[in-house]
């Protein structure tokens, strides 16, 4: 696992852009759904991923209660947007207009900056609980 | 020469999140056309942040 936490730290500025790449393109790719689906997908595990690292540190006494809470709450917002990007591409799913596909994208967006913040944050606490 | 990148991009998607996720990223990048069910099983992919932390010793 502490392997895994390296590799999110090593690639967090990376996993971010593309997703905010992703994201840009979306509108103007055929495969609109396909490739957003893809973007919540990788990025859910990504996400699971870097909590489940921080949630080892945790469990060896490395992160204080403190950090954790801060985690949990951003965690919280991320499930929001998460699941209001979901709610968005189910919605065009239903009725495919130009409105319902600018909610998708908007969703997307604000989804990629909180998922951005959640990994920052979360890189400054492997960080500090390794003595960087 | 295809085989080989493919076979490279799934080696770093296993060293990168580990093989059940490695293995949900290349069944999600099957689909092509998801449903409405597809983005469902979605959510429940992201646990909620608590149980990340839960069973402390």
């Amino acid at each position: 696992m502490e392997r895994i936490a390296e590799e999110v730290r090593k690639h967090l500025v990376g996993v971010t852009v593309v997703l905010l790449m992703l994201v840009m393109g979306l509108a103007a790719c055929a495969g609109f759904s396909k490739d957003s689906y893809r973007t919540l997908s990788v990025s859910a595990e990504t996400y699971n991923a870097a909590m489940s690292s921080l949630g080892d540190l945790y469990k060896q006494g490395k992160i204080s209660e403190a950090d954790k809470a801060k985690a949990v709450e951003l965690g919280g917002y991320f499930k929001a947007a998460y699941n209001t990007a979901i709610d968005a591409n189910q919605a065009y799913l239903v009725v495919k207009t130009d409105q319902n596909r600018d909610k998708v994208t908007a969703a997307l967006i604000e989804y990629s900056k909180v998922l951005g913040k959640v990994l920052e944050y979360i890189n400054e606490v492997i960080a500090k609980a390794k003595g960087r | 020469m295809e085989a080989l990148g493919i076979i490279s991009t799934i080696v770093a998607l296993i060293q990168k999140y580990g093989v059940p996720a490695a293995l949900q990223i290349i069944n999600d990048w099957q689909v092509d056309n998801p449903t409405i069910e597809d983005f469902e099983a979605l959510r429940d992919r992201v646990k909620d942040p608590e149980t990340y932390f839960e069973d402390k010793p």
